[in-house]
């Protein structure tokens, strides 16, 4: 039976201004992890709900996550102190599906950086160039680097790497070298983009959403968002049958 | 000290293995909840809120996080009574847990439809909600008005066999008198409490965070009110009560015990820790050998003024 976990923070450091790496036990009801899963987290006694933070990395006898500050639970889950327990649940959600296509683009943005790392561990043997965007200050990027050789980044302020958006960076990939597959996560606009680029270059392309959840193992129903099927537009739920979908498949912000 | 406690419950007619469920609506079909406990430890389970067709629910954001509380607007999405009855009721009814279906409808006519298509199934109890706050027809329209509470209580009686509960809200002037139509229409029991109507505004962007503007409030801001609106009920009908409204652990349990219902149900609870209704049922089962109470019939309505 699944269970509730309790984690000792192992570490707790501020990786760029308000965001977090922490890193905490990986106790065994944990058990298997794939890439893409996210744990519903009891940042603080005062909040009733948990919040959802995706499995940045995980390794035999630890987990880590990436976290930025957001209100009230995210700052709370940043002040927590090595040594202290966390109230976890999880792994929750579907992940993405790694055995598709060798030539691979992983794209993030902002804190949906964070979990493509765990996807770029399991991305070898594949060709994989990893394109990261940010609003100015990059995290993460010698992590990516530890696993793949191409990592491209783009900021919006142009303080590091390409000066734009990291979309740009992606269609000239596409335009140059093709892929089997995208795999991407972040902000809901770029997602959208990289949905319509993926489109127009015929690429499958995975994207991890984001929706506000109260369970998170898809009993209460508010999380839903929309996807295509073969009988018309289905509402399913986000921390269940996602959050990874299938880009020619889910409906994003309709 | 007492060893073995019994903690069966007869709500005059539907008997429970014990005196702990779940609420509509906060376990889905079990399914998920079932991959953390064993679901034949819980006395039963109130299905999510069930519609004669499919419903797609309300556009997204669904949820805001109140002080100590949740704001749901969900607007009954469910697959449908007939989708229920064939690829659902067949897992749950695998479970030595008593089945409620929780119904909505938009009309009288509505709720009769729901109750006979239930009627040769192996559901245990029909709810009907006549509460819900998250849709335009039917809903709460139905549950604040005593007249119309005692008509659709009839009618559906009129057309099932099945043990009746009925579900109040917690949107009205006098719970009592709605209460009391509902006996009179024919409820074997009530359930109480729906959520309190509610609303979070994004002051940034000077918006509500819910997609529909409002939505009900559950969680332990909303217990003080359900104990309050039990204790009154219980003492204005003769039908038993199951108590709900913001449970997140066996004492407020035992609170709603006190106030005069038979039986509980764990709501928003559940979503913070998936195994909570089994620690209410353990530490009801404490309580009570700490109490002397040999049985949880002993306990209810033992609130001392
Ligand atoms: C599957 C998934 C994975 C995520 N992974 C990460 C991650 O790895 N790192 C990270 O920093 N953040 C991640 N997020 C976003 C994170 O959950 C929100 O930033 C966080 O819930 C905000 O809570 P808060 O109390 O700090 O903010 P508040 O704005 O005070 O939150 C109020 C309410 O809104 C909800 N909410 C607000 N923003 C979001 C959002 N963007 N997504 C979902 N719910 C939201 C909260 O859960 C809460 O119920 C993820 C979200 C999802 C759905
Ligand atoms: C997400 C959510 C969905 C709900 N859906 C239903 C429903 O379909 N039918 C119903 O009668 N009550 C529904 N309710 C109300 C609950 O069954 C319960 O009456 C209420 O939440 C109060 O209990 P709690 O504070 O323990 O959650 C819902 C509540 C929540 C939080
Ligand atoms: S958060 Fe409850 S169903 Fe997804």
């Amino acid at each position: 039976m699944k269970n509730r976990c309790y984690c000792k923070i192992l570490d707790n450091i501020e990786i760029a201004p308000s965001i977090h790496k922490i890193e905490m036990e990986r106790v065994d009801g944990l058990g298997n992890i794939k890439p893409g899963q996210f744990l519903h987290i009891k940042c603080s006694d005062a909040l009733l709900l948990r919040r959802p933070i995706s499995i940045s990395y995980a390794e035999k006898d630890k987990v880590g996550i990436v976290v930025r500050k957001a209100g009230e639970g995210t700052v709370s889950l940043c002040n927590r102190k090595k040594g202290e327990i966390l109230d976890v649940l999880g792994p929750l959600g579907n992940g993405f599906t790694v055995n598709d296509g060798k030539r691979v683009i992983v794209i993030g943005g902002g804190i949906g950086t964070a979990p493509l790392l765990e996807l770029v561990k399991n991305l070898e043997e594949k060709d994989v160039t990893v394109l990261v965007g940010y609003k100015d200050m990059p995290y993460l990027v010698d992590d990516f680097k530890k696993y793949v050789k191409v990592v491209d980044v783009a900021t919006e302020d142009g303080s590091v790497g390409y000066k734009g958006y990291v979309t740009d960076l992606l269609k000239a990939k596409l335009e140059n070298d093709g892929a089997d597959i995208i795999y991407s996560c972040g902000p809901e606009v770029m997602l959208k983009k990289v949905q319509k680029i993926a489109k127009e270059y015929k690429v499958k392309v995975q994207l991890s959403i984001e929706e506000r959840m109260a369970c998170g193992v898809g009993a209460c129903l508010v999380c839903t968002c929309k996807v295509k099927s073969e009988d018309g537009v289905k509402q399913v739920r986000t921390c269940k049958d996602g959050p990874v979908f299938w880009g020619d498949e889910v409906m994003l912000g309709e | 000290m007492v060893n073995k406690i019994d903690m069966s419950v007869d709500l005059n007619g539907l008997v429970l293995n014990n005196p702990v469920t779940v609420a509509s609506g906060t376990f889905g079909f079990g399914r998920e909840y079932g991959e953390y406990i064993d679901l034949n430890k819980i006395g039963a389970i109130a299905v999510k809120g069930l519609t004669l067709e499919e419903r797609q629910g309300n556009p997204t954001p669904r949820v805001v996080e109140t002080p100590m509380g949740m704001l749901n607007s969900v607007g009954l999405q469910n697959p449908g009574v007939d989708y229920f009855i064939k690829e659902e009721l067949p897992y749950l009814s695998s479970y030595d847990t008593k089945i409620i279906a929780n119904i909505n409808g938009n009309t009288i006519y509505e709720y009769c439809k729901l109750a006979e298509k239930l009627s040769n199934t192996a559901v245990d109890a029909l709810e009907l909600n006549i509460s819900c706050p998250n849709v335009k027809e039917g809903g709460v329209a139905f549950g604040r008005d005593p007249d119309m509470v005692y008509k659709v209580t009839k009618k559906v009686k009129e057309n099932t066999d099945k043990y009746l509960i009925v579900k109040l809200s917690p949107n009205v002037a006098d719970i009592k008198e709605i209460g009391a139509s509902a006996e009179s229409g024919g409820a074997n029991c009530l359930s109480l409490i729906n959520t309190l109507i509610g609303m979070g505004i994004d002051i940034e962007k000077q918006k509500p965070i819910l997609a529909r503007g409002i939505g009900g409030l559950s969680g332990p801001a909303v217990k003080p009110v359900a104990v309050r609106m039990v204790y009154e009920v219980s003492k204005a009908v003769n039908i038993p009560i199951i108590g709900m409204g913001g449970i997140m652990n066996y004492q407020d349990a035992v609170e709603f015990f006190l106030a005069g219902a038979w039986t509980v149900a764990v709501g928003t609870a559940n979503f913070v820790n998936p195994m909570v209704s089994i620690e209410i049922l353990e530490g009801i089962e404490e309580y009570l050998k700490r109490k002397g109470y040999s049985s949880i019939k002993a306990l209810v309505g033992q609130l001392k003024f």
